[in-house]
């Protein structure tokens, strides 16, 4: 210390090793990612080993690309620019270190679950409730650390880029809990408390908001440090950056429903999905265009510098994505594009393109500063560069061939449209398989450009030594910024605020009301309107002092921008948690699982069929035709979770009950290439194998009458010997066939299950006779 | 009372009050953005500036090729 200052000495080490933990998971996603693509094209790689099997292994990869590459990284960079940006330590070592090992042991929790079938069965929200516990734990320490440290900063102002770290906090925080409310049925196993139509919705608000908050928002915090920090300039137009920020988080959170478009979601919630979606168009490029416009003066370095090239394209990618998703949420393309391999591409253009460039650009930047010693190879990372530029376009390129030719291929009809064209979708399959090869090419490319990036690292850092930065802060520094910081009363109690949010609440009054309240809604909206004008008119300064002053306070800010978040996220599931319940469902309602099919279910989900298996005819006449009959909103009311899907590597099935006899559904399951020519399928022998364990049924059903489904009062001696009786038939069938199988085997709960699909009962109908009491 | 959600129908409304919505945000916000003051604005974006000096290792040479 001399002259009165003070040095700062950043902890530079909980980056170090959340920056190695990037590299070695990064790794380890992209490995399983090729495998996974491999065994699409092969049957054999799944060697015939449940946790070896394509269904198994994809959650895995999508939960380790998603929570722990990315994960890591954006923890990697938030806390390196964070400690600058605040002029500030991090609060608390021990939290950091919690933090870091807390979120590493919920990563090997995950994989060593994931393989054995423990999943919820709801995508990027498979982890079972102890580890999701683990998670809200972690990231509340996460959030402790970060926000202390901010309460503790000398730098006043908060950059654009902690603005974007706080909005990623809490939100990803609300979607996680939301998502994740289940009630257990055993250590292992938990029905989630929404089922159906209003679990479709949430699953694919926090799905979305997943892309949105996870892999985006932070990233983007990352890039407005980073992007200027290696081209040595300030950020194009800090004054776009705030409009990026603010659209962003108003508008990202709405999109959700554009993942389910012409399904039986209630149409009001597709068509917000798609007009949201759309607006995002505007804040995305002009995020990009403000990155890339960084680099002006710099393009020269572009040329040379690993750093600037990998940050250039990821940009690129990131403005590429997210035009290509708006676009996905015009219905017309999405039903062409949906349940395609045009999808795939569409997220891993984002993914491959936008977080991994972005990851390796920041690791190039950070590998020099941490360890105190030049990149070992400068020659390596552009060679990096160009293997991963041309992996993932062979993989999108390969994708969007692949997605666009089967999504023609299902919908070509012939006779004027009352004929399918293709009506064998094993045709659809088979006209792919060159471009799934090409994904494999593609993948392995980027992964071997990620082992050269993970070479480069070791080569640099062995035998440095790590060093952290430091800073020296003068008192001056620490004076106070010329715009105040607010207090908590005057942060809320303000007219901005305040009429905003009364406003609001007359909007969905009149939006979601009865006649009167609809009237009333509309009247109070419009006066809070002309209030709001009048106001603004003769008050401007002091809405744009409040404005200046909330940027400047951190936990207002971050109460208001939770607010935004919250808002869209509940105008959308209120309305559908009232309206949308069984008691309200018009035309056909579903009628609930025996005790077996029960148990069959759980199996379906287990093995992960809902990956490559639909369960939703859409409102279309090539769906229609294929399939059957659209699926009705009741007719998966009770399905806790829902298993609408998103992909379709295999027909749909939300109506292939009493398609096929029970035969054939256990020689498909022992061998789909003995029922279906030239499929891809893996084969679950071991459903053949295992023994069923009712034991568990009871305590199943007991928590699904608390969710609200219909099973009436029940001992476990009668469930168990309901779902014994009905084994027996179909074992007995299946004998009758000359597949003698034992009764206790799991594939007998599945035959049960899958021959249930697409059973229905009309609405207002006399209950019809059904085969299972417990099902009355 | 949620029934006109169940068995209406939106086209005519939702995208209108959808967009209002998103323009109201995104003028609102460029209107403040562009009444910025400069010398704030620019103090702001120079922010990742800020931390510099730090030790040594933030000026090695991290470009050199071996």
């Amino acid at each position: 210390m001399s002259d009165g200052k003070t040095t700062v000495e950043f902890n530079d080490r909980i980056v170090r090793q959340f920056l190695c933990a990037t590299l070695i998971w990064g790794a380890v996603a992209m490995l399983v990612g090729v495998l996974i693509a491999a065994q699409l094209n092969f049957w054999q790689l799944n060697f015939g080993k449940s946790w070896l099997t394509w269904s198994h292994l994809r959650p895995l990869h999508t939960n380790a690309a998603i929570f722990a590459f990315v994960g890591n990284m954006m923890f990697a960079g938030i806390y390196y620019s964070t400690q600058r940006l605040v002029k500030a330590r991090l609060a608390s070592d021990f939290l950091s270190q919690f933090h870091f090992w807390g979120w590493q042991a919920i990563i090997v929790a995950a994989a060593a679950t994931l393989p054995f079938g423990l999943t919820r069965g709801k995508e990027y929200a498979e982890l079972i409730w102890p580890i999701n516990l683990m998670v809200v734990v972690v990231w509340v320490v996460f959030g402790v650390n970060f926000f202390w440290t901010l309460a503790r900063r000398r730098e006043p102002s908060l950059y654009v880029a902690i603005w974007f770290y706080i909005a990623t906090i809490v939100t990803v925080a609300m979607l996680y809990i939301v998502n994740h409310l289940s009630i257990p049925t055993s250590l292992t196993h938990s029905y989630p408390v929404f089922g159906g139509v209003q679990d479709a919705l949430v699953q694919w608000w926090y799905g979305h908001n997943a892309v949105a908050f996870f892999l985006t928002t932070p990233i983007l915090g990352i890039m407005y440090y980073f992007v200027p920090k290696a081209a040595e300039r300030p950020v194009y137009s800090y004054r776009l950056s705030i409009v990026h920020f603010w659209s962003l988080v108003f508008v990202y959170i709405w999109a959700g429903p554009h993942h389910l478009l012409n399904t039986a979601l209630p149409p009001w919630l597709q068509l917000l999905g798609t007009t949201f979606s759309l607006m995002l168009w505007a804040p995305s490029w002009g995020g990009m265009l403000n990155g890339l416009l960084t680099l002006r003066g710099a393009w020269d370095k572009v040329r040379t510098d690993p750093v600037l090239k990998f940050f250039a394209a990821g940009i690129t990618f990131y403005g590429m994505a997210t035009f290509e998703g708006p676009l996905l949420s015009i219905p017309s393309v999405n039903a062409l594009a949906h349940y395609t391999d045009w999808i795939i591409g569409h997220v891993h253009a984002g993914t491959l393109g936008w977080n991994g460039f972005m990851a390796a650009g920041m690791t190039y930047y950070l590998l020099p500063r941490l360890w105190n010693r030049p990149l070992h190879s400068t020659a390596l990372a552009n060679l990096h560069f160009w293997i991963g530029t041309v992996g993932i376009l062979l993989y999108v390129g390969a994708m969007w061939t692949s997605g666009i030719t089967q999504g023609v291929m299902l919908n070509a009809t012939t006779e004027n449209g009352t004929v399918l064209a293709y009506p064998n979708f094993l045709d659809t399959v088979n006209a792919i398989r060159p471009m799934m090869l090409m994904r494999v090419i593609g993948g392995g490319l980027y992964l071997t450009g990620w082992f050269l990036l993970a070479y480069n690292a070791v080569r640099t850092v062995r035998g440095a030594q790590p060093v952290n930065g430091s800073i020296e802060v003068s008192p001056e520094a620490e004076a106070p910024d010329p715009v105040r910081p607010l207090r908590v009363a005057g942060a809320f109690f303000n007219p901005p605020v305040l009429l905003a949010l009364v406003g609001g609440g007359f909007l969905c009054a009149w939006m979601f009301g009865g006649e009167f309240v609809k009237l009333s809604g509309l009247v109070g909206a419009m006066l809070c309107f002309a209030l709001a004008m009048g106001h603004l008119e003769s008050d401007g300064k002091a809405w744009a002092a409040w404005y200046d002053r909330l940027l400047v306070t951190a936990l207002p800010f971050t109460i208001l921008t939770l607010v935004a978040v919250v808002a869209g996220g509940l105008i959308q599931i209120i309305p559908t948690v009232v309206a949308n319940q069984a008691i309200n469902v018009e035309d056909r309602r579903q009628i609930p699982y025996t005790p077996l099919e029960l148990a069959g279910r759980d199996l379906y989900v287990r093995e992960g069929c809902y990956l490559c298996h639909s369960q939703m005819i859409r409102t279309l006449v090539p769906d229609v035709l294929r399939y059957g009959d659209y699926s009705r909103l009741g007719e998966s009311i009770y399905d806790h979770p829902f298993q609408w899907g998103s992909k379709r590597n295999g027909p749909d099935l939300a109506r292939v009950g009493g398609k096929y006899p029970n035969v054939w559904h256990l020689r498909h399951l022992d061998d789909p290439r003995a029922i279906s020519a030239g499929s891809n399928m893996p084969s679950f022998r071991w459903l053949l194998d295992n023994r069923l364990d009712l034991s568990t049924l009871p305590g199943r059903i007991r928590v699904q009458r608390r969710l609200g489904v219909p099973y009436p009062e029940a001992s476990p001696a009668e469930i168990i010997g309901e779902a014994q009786g009905q084994a027996e038939a179909i074992a007995a069938d299946l004998s009758k066939a000359g597949a003698p199988t034992p009764a206790d085997r799991e594939v007998v709960a599945l035959i049960a299950y899958l021959q249930k699909l697409g059973r229905y009962e009309p609405v207002g109908a006399p209950a019809p006779a059904r085969s299972s009491r417990l099902a009355q | 009372m949620l029934q006109r959600l169940v068995t209406g129908n939106p086209q005519a409304i939702c995208t209108v009050l959808a967009f209002a919505f998103a323009a109201s945000i995104f003028f609102a916000m460029a209107w403040r953005a562009l009444r910025m003051d400069r010398a704030r604005s620019d103090r702001l974006a120079r922010l990742p500036f800020d931390s510099s000096p730090e030790t040594a290792h933030d000026q090695a040479d991290h470009s050199a090729e071996r």
